[in-house]
């Protein structure tokens, strides 16, 4: 599993390595015995905590079992027309719940879950109430959209994110391209600067104006004529953690999807899910 | 003909050698210090 994240506090001082794309870690750390946390994201959903003991001079070898992650929360999704990102979802080992278009017009339902999963064309933007989907956010809580699902982000169609920080078309052009990847562990992941991407049909979301000089909106994937591909956003940070950092939802949005599952985009999209 | 192999023999090895030293430093960029250790393995997914 690339892009982990593996940390030792030693003395008041962090030691940390990313895992390579074959999930190969290495710490060197003073003798003795240390917690180490393995984590991706925040380490909010997915960490495992171990206790190690290390020997002057020696190598300690974690064995698998010590180092798989754990996983803790709840994922629901709402199926849609063109991709099921639920399924990788999956193959991660982590149970995810269905839920339908009348669930998610209830928040007491939504409520129950920490991660919402919208595939592309869903019928969500159908309903005119939006509103559980930012009240979501607002508690701190996370969604992946993909492609069309941008309608029920931005206020262009029926979201909530004002059109002057993200606007959009569907007028997207079939074809195979290279992303540039800016986010660093989608490159740790994939151990390359770049992604391939096939679009396999005509009229994808593209995005034709996003406001990035915004603290919340990050870039994750770019291209330089079709605009940005991924990107994140940090939504309604009204809430404060015990170590004083003010935060809100995380919206991890792709124009890209799993309609057309390259190597490369299938890793991404798994790493995506693990930043959530 | 058997100094030549002797030749290439000690120019693999020392090929190897500096190698195993490089691919060790890339892997852990050690300080050196005599009272640490290291922690290596592979991490995994949940399933």
């Amino acid at each position: 599993m690339g892009a982990v994240i593996v940390e030792a506090i030693v003395n008041g001082i962090k030691i940390a390595d990313t895992t390579d794309k074959d999930g190969k870690f290495a710490l060197e750390i003073p003798a003795g015995e240390h917690l180490v946390k393995m984590y991706t994201g925040a380490g909010d959903r997915f960490i495992t905590r171990k206790i190690f003991t290390i020997q002057a001079g020696k190598t300690t070898e974690v064995s698998a079992a010590q180092s798989r992650l754990g996983f803790t929360g709840k994922i629901a999704y709402l199926a849609g027309d063109f991709d099921a990102i639920q399924e990788i979802v999956t193959e991660l080992g982590i149970p995810v719940t269905s839920l339908t278009l009348d669930d998610m017009q209830n928040y007491h339902i939504l409520n129950q879950y920490d991660v919402l999963l919208l595939n592309c064309n869903s019928g969500y933007d159908e309903f005119e109430e939006i509103k559980p989907l930012e009240r979501f956010l607002k508690d701190g809580k996370s969604i992946y959209a993909s492609d069309f699902e941008m309608r029920a982000l931005s206020k262009q169609e029926w979201g909530f994110i004002p059109e002057n920080l993200i606007s959009y078309e569907r007028d997207g052009i079939a074809g195979t391209i290279q992303g540039q990847i800016l986010f660093e562990p989608f490159k740790k992941a994939l151990g390359s600067n770049t992604m391939t991407i096939a679009f396999d049909l005509p009229g994808f979301v593209r995005i034709t104006s996003l406001n990035t000089t915004d603290p919340s909106v990050k870039v994750l994937v770019d291209h330089p004529q079709k605009g940005p591909l991924a990107l994140n956003i940090q939504w309604a940070p009204g809430r404060v953690s015990s170590q004083g950092i003010a935060y809100g939802g995380n919206i991890i949005y792709t124009t890209f999807h799993d309609a057309s599952l390259s190597n490369d985009v299938k890793t991404v999209l798994r790493q995506m899910i693990m930043q959530l | 003909m058997k100094r030549i192999n002797l030749l290439l023999g000690a120019l693999f090895l020392v090929s190897a050698i500096s190698s195993c030293k490089k691919n060790i430093q890339e892997d852990v960029p050690s300080t050196g210090d005599p009272n640490h250790g290291i922690l290596k393995g592979i991490t995994y997914s949940p399933n």
